[in-house]
């Protein structure tokens, strides 16, 4: 069965809204400002182990308009821009990335039918409002968080500051950057 | 020159405590107890917030006479019940526990007085709301988190109300058996 992998930035306050700089929020691009010569080895080569991409409908509209005009040297915007992604959303009307579709509704079952199909893992980028409906619905193979070295004090927090269930997880592993962001791999337990 | 070092169990989800207050998804392993041990042994005074004052007050001052009492209940409490404790509260009006005073504000004069004074570390523990209020006035000098493998999905958060984008340098990262990862920062801006 096809895993789902969460892969987030988070600051150390758990936040996640836009570490990338591209949806206007006042810390916007804050990831940027821990980079070293590991990070982007590892996203490259957690980006080729995957198949598919499976995202909100934020992150997606935030990817859809930077991507498509990326090239870089390791082929990693190549790799987005060709493989399959699976958008979650209830107001999109259409999708302009290629090779995207539409995920409207009952998204915990259609979920369940992607991981019943062969290929390999799907990887879930950002997307904290679906993160959230995935892990209450125990759809979540792994979870990395890539914990970087800042307290940012606002912003979209990952995890649902009111979810009904405590989940219990397992540490798969951990990892330390040198610009001192730790990853942080975690296997849902139930 | 003393430090103020910040120790603080929090859950992946960033709280500090479940919403009636509970601590027992806090998980210890030996190897924890070992470090964190040696983290209060750089210290010599502790510091709390009002809440964790009460639930510490209820239960150290007699830890060691159970007969039950583990080796970190009989480590701890020789090192606890004898030092200075300092407790921050503008509500507090008595305190049970030897050798502890409290503070009701001036919070940052009291620390810089303290730190000129010749000891060791003062550490902070838990008091999530505290700590934000000394992270506010820069009074932390370190980071002690131990991040617990469970989502709570509610409960009283660790970080809020924060001023400003506060930049930490890693210390160090270690993993324990248990699955707990201790975060140790340096602080500044």
């Amino acid at each position: 069965m096809r895993k789902i992998v969460v892969s987030e930035f988070v600051s150390l306050d758990g936040v996640v809204e836009d570490p990338g700089g591209a949806e206007k929020f006042k810390h916007g691009g804050w990831s940027f400002k821990f980079r070293d010569d590991q990070v982007p080895k590892y996203k490259l080569d957690e980006l080729k182990a995957s198949d598919s991409l499976l995202l909100g409908r934020v992150t997606y509209e935030e990817f859809a308009k930077a991507w498509p005009s990326r090239k870089d040297d390791m082929g990693f915007a190549d790799k987005m821009n060709i493989m399959p992604k699976y958008v979650v959303s209830t107001t999109l009307k259409k999708l302009d990335w290629n090779n995207s579709r539409l995920i409207r509704a009952n998204v915990a079952e259609e979920v369940r039918k992607l991981k019943q199909q062969p290929g390999g893992d799907i990887l879930v980028y950002g997307s904290g409002s679906l993160v959230n409906t995935l892990l209450q619905h125990d759809l979540v193979d792994e979870l990395r968080l890539m914990v970087h070295p800042v307290v940012l004090g606002s912003g979209r927090r990952l995890f649902d500051d009111n979810a009904e269930t405590l989940k219990v997880l397992k540490l798969a592993e951990s990892r330390t950057f040198p610009s001192g962001i730790v990853l942080l791999t975690y296997h849902p337990t139930n | 020159m003393r430090n103020v070092v910040w120790l603080m169990h929090v859950s992946l989800d960033g709280f500090a405590a479940g919403q009636n207050g509970e601590i027992d998804w806090i998980r210890f392993d030996d190897d924890l107890i070992e470090d964190v041990q040696a983290l209060v042994d750089s210290a010599d005074t502790a510091l709390f917030g009002r809440a964790t004052y009460q639930l510490m007050e209820s239960y150290w001052p007699t830890a060691a006479d159970s007969p039950t009492a583990s080796k970190h209940d009989l480590d701890h409490s020789r090192w606890l019940n004898p030092a200075p404790k300092i407790v921050f509260s503008t509500t507090l009006k008595n305190v049970h526990w030897e050798n502890t005073r409290i503070v009701k504000d001036h919070i940052g004069e009291e620390i810089a007085r303290l730190r000129k004074q010749p000891g060791k570390n003062l550490i902070l523990f838990a008091s999530p709301t505290l700590g934000s209020t000394f992270m506010n006035l820069n009074l932390i000098d370190e980071y002690f988190f131990n991040i617990n493998p469970i989502v709570l999905g509610k409960g009283k958060p660790l970080f809020r109300d924060q001023n400003e984008t506060r930049r930490l340098k890693l210390l160090e990262s270690k993993t324990y058996k248990n699955g707990v990862v201790s975060l140790r920062y340096r602080g500044g801006n």
